[in-house]
């Protein structure tokens, strides 16, 4: 399974952190840094085995907090429609 | 660079977008706070130097200027969200965003990397009143209104512009039936939709200008105003970075059939000088342009000391200079059109002798009556 960002979301970025809102909503988002990374990374479609390879790289954290980190961060963009997802 | 007449924060305004970032941190330790706040206000220009913060070593400064960004983007995701209200609102009733988030998204491929403090629509003039209605709907009031048909006539004719605005969400929609930046050289909705391009923000699709009367366009707008902003030269500056020779020629010939050519050569003028750059450019102009565009760049030069040293034009003085803008880019004829629309303001009505009727005697009475009642009220 895939996911991506939901295009009702616009997102800009101040320094490392992400603004965004979510236009039919009207709801406003912030995301850190580890946060806006992954938004980034899934502006094309990416796995949950990909971001936390990413994000593997580029922080000092193991891999299996990394995961269920990671999982629990994208259960939260979903629940609030800020992602959708598709079978790869 | 920029002359030491300017005040340390326009200076150091100036070295940021120019890139210049070893220059601007030598001048962290010389900025005011409040004025540096005042100037990125006016200017509009904090998502400019948003990318360039992280450089500076002075961390006052860079808190300052965080929060900023960070108040301004908030700001302008919300006006992207009305954007897409409007859109659905509007329905079949086409429109053209002008500015603001599409022009954001021409420029930085993102909607909200520009800052904006209104929504400039341009529309039909016969759906004047139905986009009224509509707005109204959505909770938007009328700044000021024509109270009979005759009126609205003479705004139609005359001017270009409707205000509405939204009290509780702060947010100002101008619906433009023309783009007049400069009379003379007036540009409709038929003219912007013959060669409109389509830009495309979140899952909605928008109509905008064609790239080459979009460009022209901003360089009659910054001329209309002698780039008193530095937003707008930090538009063009970013716009001409990113064309290709092909699209120079393009653009010149564009301009050139449209005698706008000396709009062009103010703003390549002053960009260059400004920001440092050198664009694969010459234009030729015949003397009588060339005169112009000095007059018109010093007037903007003046015009931003002005603002950087907070020096405000007293209203006779801001009358003369408007219209010798006016009179400067347009001709007498120019110069005539900005009169009279000035004069259809529905601010001005009350001071018009024949409330609905005889637009030209209105015209000619309107300032002795102001002149009465103003002494009369003191």
């Amino acid at each position: 399974m895939k996911f991506k960002r939901n295009n009702d979301n616009i997102a800009s970025k101040i320094h490392d952190e992400i603004v965004m809102v979510n236009i039919e909503k009207g709801n406003y988002y912030g995301l850190n840094a580890v946060g806006s990374d992954i938004w980034d990374f899934i502006e094309s479609p990416r796995t949950e085995v990909e971001i936390c390879e990413m994000l593997l790289e580029k922080y000092d954290i193991d891999t299996k907090t990394c995961r269920a980190e990671v999982k629990e961060f994208l259960k939260k963009l979903l629940d609030q429609n800020l992602i959708e997802t598709f079978n790869a | 660079m920029s002359s030491s007449s300017f005040s340390v924060e326009h200076d150091f305004i100036i070295l940021l977008l120019a890139k210049q970032l070893e220059r601007a941190n030598q001048l962290t330790e010389f900025l005011d706070c409040e004025e540096l706040s005042r100037l990125l206000e006016i200017h509009k220009i904090s998502s400019a130097i948003g990318p360039l913060i992280e450089s500076l070593d002075n961390d006052k400064i860079k808190t300052l200027l965080h929060d900023k960004i960070e108040s301004d983007k908030l700001y302008q995701l919300g006006l992207i969200r009305e954007l897409h209200l409007l859109k659905s609102a509007f329905d079949t009733i086409p429109f053209i965003p002008i500015k603001g988030p599409t022009l954001s998204q021409f420029i930085f491929n993102n909607p909200a990397e520009r800052n904006s403090w209104d929504l400039d629509i341009l529309i039909r003039p016969e759906n004047l009143d139905t986009c009224k209605q509509i707005l109204e709907s959505l909770g938007y009031e009328s700044v000021e209104t024509y109270r009979t048909q005759k009126q609205k006539e003479a705004l139609l004719k005359y001017h270009h512009q409707f205000e509405m605005y939204h009290s509780e969400k702060g947010i100002l929609i101008e619906l433009h039936w023309q783009l007049h930046s400069l009379r003379g050289h007036d540009i409709g909705f038929e003219q912007v939709f013959a060669s409109h391009e389509t830009c495309v923000i979140g899952n909605d699709t928008y109509m905008v200008m064609g790239w080459q009367q979009r460009i022209e366009y901003l360089c009659m707008h910054g001329t209309s105003h002698v780039y008193h902003r530095l937003q707008w030269l930090n538009d063009l500056k970013h716009i001409f970075e990113s064309l290709e020779t092909s699209q120079w020629t393009l653009l010149v010939n564009h301009m050139r059939s449209r005698k706008t050519e000396m709009h062009l050569a103010l703003a390549i003028k002053l960009v260059e000088t400004l920001f440092g750059c050198k664009f694969p450019l010459e234009l030729e102009l015949n003397k009588r342009d060339e005169k112009r565009c000095q007059i018109l760049y010093n007037l903007s030069l003046q015009a931003q000391k002005r603002t950087s040293l907070n020096v405000k034009d007293t209203g006779w003085r801001d009358f003369v200079n408007t219209h010798r803008i006016q009179y400067t880019s347009g001709g007498i004829k120019g110069l005539l059109k900005s009169l009279f629309s000035r004069s259809v303001r529905p601010s001005n009505w009350d001071y018009f002798a024949f409330n609905d009727r005889v637009f030209f005697l209105n015209h000619l009475f309107m300032r002795p009556i102001w002149l009465l009642k103003r002494i009369s009220k003191k």
